[in-house]
């Protein structure tokens, strides 16, 4: 059977696994049919509905997420509005023009200066979650629907379900759409993983190393693999900064570290803060405060035995740090939700010994803070920074040289807009093939 | 005519009781298991050991204050003994001697560590022999000498390496004329691959045994560069993995690089011995599957890695540092009498359990540990040694 040029099964007995596949691809056949401005329109409309407080569906996938993650609703309205508030038509159409120059490139050949090009999605989509922010898979559907692929998303095991109720929200919407969407497990059927792995022209993963490359192993030679992390970020907090509001700073940076948990590789491990080891202690309360108010899971007394080794050790080591007359303050045990340290010493950000972590560190003053940036190249995602006027643009520019891939005001570190470049790179523009007329 | 200047009394005094001490040490570590050094001198050593550590490292005491020490008496007993955590080595000048006498320093690599943990050392011999007697014991229990290939750069391209340290010792005491380090550069990257195939087809060809050692990540590059090739290398040939084996930092499936050394190399698994070690001990740790297929007079060899008569490994509960009884997962302390320079006592956090016979084995995460997002990935960036 050849749908769309590819080969999806040939193997004289079918499983359940290719039936499915061989759906997808069909329905990612019909969605190649319809025109660019109309997917967007129901992307659109399904993503308005979810700005609606009053919306069933929003209210039950609320109560659900809070259930999930032992949070207030109120922290997940936070979550779901920081997607969807900027997911409307406009935003979604200036994210395609942005990426492939017309949104009409999708629908057909579109005369250039010299040609005409069209911008081919691929035939299906395979995209392997990881534990994050519960929002970041739907914008790989997103992205994916977008030119016109359909996808089959595998979420982490054990995650909540707000994708499957998204999806199921645009299938509510628009069936043919919904039918270009799976959100489930690999097929329980022997071989099942394989043979939608084999059928993916693209697949994205996020993930650690190991997971991605037992995935290169699966997949066909050709098939484009796009990774995503593994990333940190941080925060950038200069003394002025400070000095005008400490209030605010402190605000913000609660904002950014306790968004979603700091589930997400947006959220600051650490925070570089220019100021004396007395100032950067005296914001461990009010920030571990802060962070509660924000995200108040429960004490991390069931961590992981990993984790509580990881912890104990390193509380050891702020033993050690004190010991040293390295003045090293920190609140918030395992059985407090959230810990917050200064660090008596500058040091790179890195990944904390146990979820919901923040690290003041002291810095003397911004270039410090780049150079820790630097030796984490490759390895930070966003830096929020708390500067004022030039002096941003300034740290902006420095940071960008450093390796740095986002540079946002501290406080909007988790909302990027839609076309934002993760990992430096475009989204839409990375599923496309360009394919040219000259004549 | 000048004379040197005599060292200040306090300075005389450590020098003696260092010098005392490393005399026991290197005796425990000499009888190794054939006069094992018995529980009782194994505690009065420690605690010699941990006073010498309290009286001459003022980090160190503070640190013991804070943990309810305040003078070396007031531990009974080696178990008592403050465990200093690995990040220690990255604080300060973390040894009990002056900076003059130092003879020897290995550095914990890693790729976001803007201070490297630094082992310092003022003499090197407790460390080899720590490495010769376990080496003769589990790698090496049926020959005098062997032909070694190090996947690792030379001594001279990375003196700052614990692992590298350990393979010179081996080609000293162990090693056959050809013995060579086959990575340039201090990364693992830079595999010299064409005198590593020459080196392969020379022991095929004159079919004398040989040692391939390294990081699990050396050998999982190298048997990707080598190909699909099979070779059989001679019998008696062994294969020396270390790292990669602690499942929140693994970087490789061990299993399956043991699979790809008996299909690629012809090394077979009874044959593969796993090591344990790093930067911050002096002592390592083997699995006893080889020295159970050549020498023991048992079918099988027991579970986990051999911890040797001079060291201990005990397992805490993380969270209250309470010991754990025999088969309790919880996170691995080492007291290594061969850090007298250091810290006899360490506190990591791997995770692990010991065996009824004294084994330990290593966990790996647990599938329901709390997820972090993709920053969780990031840690595989840092090196293990």
């Amino acid at each position: 059977m050849l749908t769309g040029g590819r080969v999806v099964a040939r193997a004289a007995v079918r499983s359940a696994a290719d039936d499915r596949v061989a759906g997808l691809v069909a329905a990612g056949e019909r969605l190649k049919a319809r025109p660019a401005s109309e997917i967007i329109d129901r992307l659109a409309a399904v993503c308005a509905k979810w700005r609606d407080d009053d919306w069933s569906v929003r209210r039950a996938a609320i109560e659900a997420l809070a259930v999930h993650y032992q949070v207030p609703r109120l922290s997940i309205v936070e979550v779901l509005d920081a997607a969807f508030s900027g997911w409307t038509g406009d935003s979604l159409e200036a994210w395609v023009i942005g990426e492939l120059g017309d949104a009409r490139v999708l629908d057909g050949f579109v005369a250039n200066d010299s040609s005409s090009r069209v911008a081919v999605g691929p035939e299906l989509v395979v995209a392997v979650a990881a534990h994050g922010v519960p929002t970041t898979p739907i914008t790989d559907i997103m992205s994916a629907l977008l030119v016109k692929a359909p996808v089959w998303l595998k979420p982490a095991s054990e995650t909540d379900d707000l994708t499957s109720r998204f999806v199921a929200s645009i299938a509510d919407d628009d069936p043919e759409l919904g039918a270009a969407i799976v959100v489930g497990a690999w097929p329980d059927s022997p071989g099942g993983r394989e043979a939608v792995l084999r059928a993916a022209t693209t697949v994205i993963a996020t993930g650690r190393e190991d997971t991605v490359r037992r995935l290169r192993s699966c997949v066909n030679p050709a098939t484009h693999v796009i990774v995503h992390g593994p990333r940190l970020s941080a925060a950038l907090v200069t003394r002025e900064a400070l000095t005008a509001n400490r209030g605010r700073v402190i605000n913000a940076l609660a904002e950014d570290t306790a968004f979603a948990g700091q589930m997400g590789c947006l959220s600051p491990v650490a925070a570089f803060v220019e100021g004396s080891s007395d100032e950067l202690a005296s914001l461990v309360e009010p920030l571990l405060e802060a962070c509660v108010d924000r995200w108040p899971a429960p004490p991390r007394r069931d961590a992981s035995i990993s984790e509580q080794a990881a912890f104990g050790e390193w509380r050891s080591l702020m033993d050690v740090e004190i010991s040293a007359g390295l003045s090293s303050r920190w609140s918030g045990d395992l059985n407090a939700p959230w810990t917050v340290v200064a660090r008596g010493q500058a040091e790179p950000p890195s990944v904390p010994p146990v979820p919901r972590f923040l690290a003041l560190v002291p810095v003397d003053g911004v270039d410090d803070s780049i150079q820790l940036c630097d030796e984490c190249r490759g390895l930070i995602a966003t830096v929020g920074v708390a500067a004022r006027g030039q002096l941003f643009g300034d740290i902006a520019r420095q940071l960008s040289m450093a390796g740095v891939e986002r540079i946002s005001v501290l406080g909007a570190m988790q909302r990027p807009p839609l076309g934002w470049r993760r990992d430096g790179r475009p989204t839409l523009a990375d599923l496309v093939r360009w394919v040219e007329m000259e004549r | 005519m000048t004379r040197a200047a005599a060292p200040p009394p306090r300075e005389k005094a450590r020098q003696e009781e260092a010098e005392r001490l490393d005399a026991e040490i290197l005796h425990a570590v000499g009888s190794g298991w054939m006069d094992p050094i018995d529980a009782s001198g194994f505690d009065q050593l420690a605690r010699d050991v941990f006073a010498h550590q309290f009286r001459f490292n003022p980090v160190y005491r503070q640190f013991c204050a804070l943990r309810g020490v305040s003078a070396s008496r007031d531990v009974a007993g080696w178990k008592q003994i403050p465990p200093v955590p690995t990040g220690a080595f990255k604080v300060g000048r973390w040894a009990t001697f002056p900076e003059q006498r130092e003879a020897a320093a290995f550095r914990t690599s890693g790729t976001v560590q803007r201070t490297p943990g630094v082992h310092r050392f003022d003499t090197l011999a407790l460390y080899n022999a720590a490495i010769i007697s376990s080496a003769r014991r589990f790698l090496f229990p049926d020959r005098k000498r062997i032909r070694c290939l190090f996947l690792s750069p030379s001594p001279a391209e990375a003196p700052d390496s614990s692992l590298v340290h350990m393979f010179a010792v081996y080609r000293e005491v162990f090693g056959d004329p050809g013995s060579a380090f086959f990575l340039s550069g201090s990364s693992s990257g830079g595999l010299r691959l064409e005198e590593l195939i020459a080196a392969l087809d020379d022991a095929e060809e004159i079919g004398e045994p040989v040692l391939v050692a390294g990081a699990a990540l050396a050998f999982h590059n190298a048997l990707a560069a080598l190909g699909s090739d099979r070779r059989q290398l001679p019998a008696g040939s062994r294969t020396m993995v270390t790292g990669g084996f602690k499942g929140a930092l693994r970087k490789t499936d061990p299993d399956a690089i043991g699979n790809a050394i008996a299909a690629r190399l012809g090394v077979p698994a009874d044959y593969q011995v796993e090591e344990y070690g790093m930067t911050e001990l002096s002592t390592q740790y083997y699995d006893e599957r080889l020295r159970t297929e050549v020498v023991e007079d048992r079918d099988h060899p027991r579970l986990g890695f051999r911890v040797p008569p001079w060291a201990r490994v005990m397992v805490i509960d993380a969270e209250t540092g309470a010991e754990l009884e025999t088969g309790g997962v919880g996170a691995l302390v080492h007291f290594d009498l061969a850090n007298r320079a250091s810290a006899v006592a360490v506190q990591t956090s791997d995770v692990g359990q010991r065996t009824a016979d004294g084994g330990v084995l290593l966990c790996g995460r647990e599938p329901n540990a709390e997820a972090r997002g993709c920053s969780l990935a990031a840690e595989l960036w840092l090196e293990q040694r």
